[in-house]
């Protein structure tokens, strides 16, 4: 190895990096709009983006999709390092939570501030406002809860009709579910998931007449309607199992909406965006292959609740926030959110939308959802990443270990906990 | 020799990159330590040592400490053990070719990059309907088993897979050794009428001692910062942190919950751990260790 | 060495025991691989479905031409490329360079610098996660591939297996050298790195791979999808609900096979390189 040699390589490797960068063309505003990766949807968004940049000339808006993991981790370290990161970010409610307070997202335009206020249902902005402000513009009313993903071919199987009484799903659920130890080929009725497990026992306290919050807005997870449903649902795994906590805990089956199309599954609690997942992944129609039909309620009330969920926020950092505040007009106004909704699965965010004849005709099979969207009450201005992983570590400890000799001493932790981590209390 | 210009030019800018990535990072993190942290706010509190006293009430932490102690010991005795038994096998195949046949194709793991290896072993092992175990467990007649997803199997999984991924590379280095020790000590001591066991424990170990010491202490070092599996390939150190190890609980903090300043606190505790282990080792075997 | 003086039978019973062991081993070693390549030819839902089947029941590219379609994982591939070449190419001249000052010169508080060495060794990475991480990006390094480069230009391990090795060339040949005039660098470069090939391919290897293989560095340091480098395919495809199986087999045999190709061209070096760490 001679001196030149060695003096040669060193410079190409000092200089291919300078190489690899790319070069950008700066005659127009570019904003990098990034979201998460989901076919279906990644395909609405490039076609509104590539809408909206035909529509005029000086903005070129620019998508990038990332794993859903890795994306929560980039929009974080982007936006402390103020850098490298995108103009626009799909934000999920929850995280806006973090970052708001900390200045790291702009202010909404005056102009679309002025249509949340007006035009949108409380759920929807809860989570993206922050003293008086707003900090993200929602895209849809996310629901978890009121509607029950069906598998048409096996209710046809078994000759079962399709339950109304929460008791008749259950005895469905048990008459069909089969088990062999850890492995179950047949799950009757399956709430488990990240969001799932919450959302049925939060709407299960509610439609029973209970409340999960006090007063002073703590969270009250120990009254006898918390302790009673959560004793239902750990029984749905433990008991006489319809169901198990593979998709919680990994290594196991996948989340149930695909147990079922894989032909495992008979009823799945989860909402209506599933749809568009399946028909892209396994082909599966809905009406033929399956049915998405009201979820019987628990109790006697109609009550859920519901998180901020999907919207769009800007960087404080981004030079062009009037550009990305143009855009976001444009991807909300009536004639790109509807098709975007649509292809997404997703219920609307704005009251004028409701009655959209476009929308309901696409998507009949959520008119039972649109009609229950008032009843929602907002589930609370805290970290929802928090809540629902607490709830599910005690979901998981209850239903696999005997840590806890009661359910009722394990909410009493869990409240706890979470009123400590959440509210300092 | 001395060139005191020659030197300066060397050592100079080395030591900067060093004060800029390694000494000015961790005071920094130890700086860290003592606030509140969270790097998108414009000011962060001081709170002395609340973070270091928090580690106290932490029931997660003390979970975690405990997972990587087990993981790294147990995990490191196994090695040291199956990869030295291994290396007097390979060692003592008379044939040259076969004896690198055999070092080559048990390093393989090591140089083929975790996160793929991760993947096979997550899907097409340990996993509870496609995993290849499983289905040898059900074709036996037994119930199958969710390695990864059961809090009292997971961390086993995780054991096989770090045994599985890493033996090669202490394997190749004991055989080296190994292959290093004159025959003719060996030869010796069978004309005395010493027994395999005897020739292995006073006559190969004893000469292997360099060569033992370098490997325990680089395997612990090595094992106490493994972090790629336990965040691919159990659930994100899941189900309910029982596979949650220090490193991955810093990630965790600092990158998920966005408390980096608790995240330094146990990142400097992980630093302490590393520090002891190796100090006490290097006084234990009382050899002059040069790395 | 004593090699030539083995004196051992040509293999006894023992030896085929042995070897037996062995060859059981090395199966359990290669059957994660075979069944990745295997899947990589399947698709998702086929493979959920036939849960114990092992070969493919319709042989599929589909994997493949999703991680092409979807992913750019040729731009990936040369930012992996650069990344490594640059990081490996100036970790050998650091290293030998600062290895060579401390084995072979006298200068002021040479011990206490060296021990001040010592000590980061033991410094773990996730300990400097943050703080580097900070750092970066106030030295405007992130989301730009310099920022893997710029610290990884100097590694402690391999100052110091350059310092083992140089100390062993006869301190006779450096002052001959000397005397013929050669000057400081030049006595590096002409005497001193010929002298030590084995410990630069070793260390070349231990830099290369770990560069290659790392995951952490690039998942936190770089965030556009086209700085990204390839070991963040394999968790490319996995949604937040599911994980597409058949293209993560696919993007793991992809990610590995350059690995592999290269380790098979080189595998005597790598062994070689890996014994001596262990020796010296």
């Amino acid at each position: 190895m001679n001196r030149r040699f060695l003096a040669l390589l060193l410079v190409l490797a000092l200089l291919l990096p300078a190489l690899a960068a790319p070069a950008l063309a700066q005659e127009k505003i570019v904003l990098k709009y990034w979201a998460h990766q989901n076919e279906g949807w990644n395909k609405s968004h490039n076609d509104i983006v590539a809408r909206f940049n035909a529509s005029q000339d000086r903005i070129e808006v620019k998508t990038e999709f990332f794993p859903y993991d890795d994306f929560q981790a980039k929009t974080q370290t982007s936006l402390i390092a103020k850098e490298g990161g995108a103009d626009i970010y799909e934000i999920w409610g929850g995280w806006a939570a973090d970052f708001a307070p900390t200045g790291a997202l702009a202010e909404v335009s005056p102009e679309l501030a002025k249509q949340i206020e007006e035009d949108y249902m409380a759920p929807t902005y809860g989570t993206f406002t922050w003293e008086g402000k707003y900090y993200g513009v929602p895209l849809e009313f996310n629901i978890e809860s009121g509607g029950l993903l069906v598998s048409k071919t096996l209710f046809e199987q078994y000759g079962e009709a399709y339950p109304t009484t929460w008791d008749d799903m259950i005895r469905i659920a048990q008459a069909h579910s089969e088990s062999d130890g850890a492995l179950m080929n047949m799950k009757g009725f399956d709430f488990v998931t990240w969001d799932n497990v919450m959302y049925t026992w939060i709407s299960m306290i509610l439609s029973s007449g209970g409340s999960y919050l006090r007063e002073d807005g703590t969270l009250n997870l120990t009254s006898p309607e918390a302790v009673k449903a959560m004793e239902d649902l750990v029984s749905y795994v433990k008991t006489t199992p319809i169901t198990n906590v593979d998709p919680l805990v990994g290594g196991g089956d996948n989340e149930g909406h695909y147990n079922l199309a894989e032909g495992r599954g008979l009823m799945v609690a989860r909402g209506p965006w599933v749809l568009s997942e399946l028909s892209e992944i396994y082909g599966l129609q809905l009406g033929t292959d399956i049915d998405y039909i009201p979820m019987p309620w628990y109790g006697d009330k109609v009550a859920f609740a519901a998180e901020t969920g999907w919207g769009l926020a800007v960087s404080s950092a981004s030079p062009n926030q009037e550009a990305a505040w143009e855009f976001i007009a444009f991807m909300t106004q009536e004639e790109n959110i509807i098709p975007h909704l649509i292809a997404c699965g997703m219920l609307p965010a704005r009251k004028s939308l409701l009655d959209n004849e476009a929308y309901l005709a696409a998507m009949p099979h959520v008119k039972p959802l649109i009609d229950i969207l008032p009843e929602g009450q907002y589930l609370g201005y805290f970290n929802t990443d928090v809540f629902k992983e607490n709830i599910n570590n005690t979901f998981i400890e209850l239903t696999t270990t005997d840590t806890y000799a009661t359910v009722a001493d394990a909410l009493a932790a869990l409240e706890k906990k979470l009123n400590a981590d959440l509210f300092g209390k | 020799m001395k060139n005191n210009r020659f030197v300066a030019a060397v050592l100079v800018p080395v030591f900067l990159l060093m004060l800029a990535f390694l000494f000015l990072p961790l005071l920094l993190g130890l700086g860290i330590s003592f606030f509140d942290y969270n790097p998108l706010r414009s000011a962060n509190t001081f709170i002395g040592l609340d973070n270091y006293l928090k580690l106290a009430r932490d029931p997660v932490f003390l979970k975690v400490l405990t997972n990587t102690l087990w993981f790294v010991f147990v995990t490191v005795a196994l090695n040291i053990v199956f990869t030295l038994l291994l290396s007097l096998l390979v060692s003592s195949l008379p044939s040259n070719k076969l004896r690198s046949f055999f070092r080559m194709l048990f390093f393989l793991p090591c140089i083929a990059p975790m996160v793929g290896s991760t993947a096979v072993w997550g899907s097409r092992i340990f996993h509870l309907r496609t995993g290849v175990l499983n289905n040898l467990i059900t074709s036996l007649g037994g119930k199958p088993v969710n390695f990864l997803g059961d809090a009292q199997v997971v961390m086993w999984a995780l054991i096989l897979f770090t045994l599985w991924v890493d033996f090669g590379y202490n394997t190749v280095l004991f055989s080296a050794g190994l292959d290093a020790i004159p025959v003719t000590f060996q030869d010796a001591a069978k004309i005395d009428g010493a027994n395999a066991r005897q020739r292995f424990f006073h006559i190969t170990l004893p000469l292997l001692e360099r060569t033992f010491v370098f490997v325990l202490i680089m395997t612990l070092i090595s094992h106490f910062q493994m972090f790629v599996q336990f965040q691919t390939l159990a659930n994100r150190g899941g189900p309910n942190y029982a596979s949650t190890v220090l490193t991955l609980y810093v990630y965790n903090l600092g990158f998920i919950n966005k408390d980096m300043g608790y995240a330094s606190t146990i990142a400097l505790v992980l630093f302490a751990i590393i520090m002891v282990v190796t100090l006490v080792q290097r006084r234990f075997m009382k050899t002059d260790w040069e790395y | 060495m004593m090699k030539q003086m083995r004196i051992k039978p040509r293999f006894s019973p023992a030896h085929w025991l042995a070897a037996m062991l062995l060859a059981v081993v090395a199966a359990l070693v290669v059957t994660p691989y075979l069944l990745m390549l295997l899947s990589s030819f399947r698709t998702t839902a086929e493979m959920m479905r036939n849960p114990g089947v092992v070969l493919p029941i319709e042989w599929t590219l589909s994997g493949y031409i999703k991680v092409f379609q979807r992913a750019p994982i040729l731009r990936w591939f040369l930012n992996s490329l650069t990344i490594t070449g640059s990081v490996t190419l100036a970790v050998l001249f650091t290293s030998t360079i600062t290895g060579f000052v401390f084995a072979k010169y006298r200068f002021p508080f040479k011990e206490a610098l060296f021990m001040l060495l010592l000590a980061t060794m033991m410094i773990p990475s996730q300990v400097t996660l943050i703080p580097s991480f900070l750092i970066v990006n106030a030295l405007g390094l992130y989301n730009r591939l310099w920022a893997l480069i710029v610290p990884g230009l100097v590694s402690v391990f391999g100052i110091f297996l350059a310092r083992q090795f140089i100390s062993e060339v006869p301190d006779s040949l450096c002052e001959a050298a000397l005397i013929d005039g050669c000057s400081s660098p030049g006595l590096y470069f002409r005497v001193i790195l010929p002298q030590i090939r084995p410990a630069i391919s070793a260390l070349a290897i231990f830099t290369f791979l770990g560069t290659w293989n790392d995951y952490l560095g690039p998942l936190i340091m770089l965030s556009e999808v086209e700085r990204m480098t390839l070991p963040l395919a394999l968790t490319f495809f996995n949604t937040n609900h599911h994980m597409d199986l058949g293209a993560t087999m696919s993007a793991a045999t992809l990610v590995m096979l350059p690995v592999i190709v290269v380790f098979l061209l080189f595998q005597k070096q790598f062994i070689k390189g890996v014994s001596i760490t262990g020796m010296k």
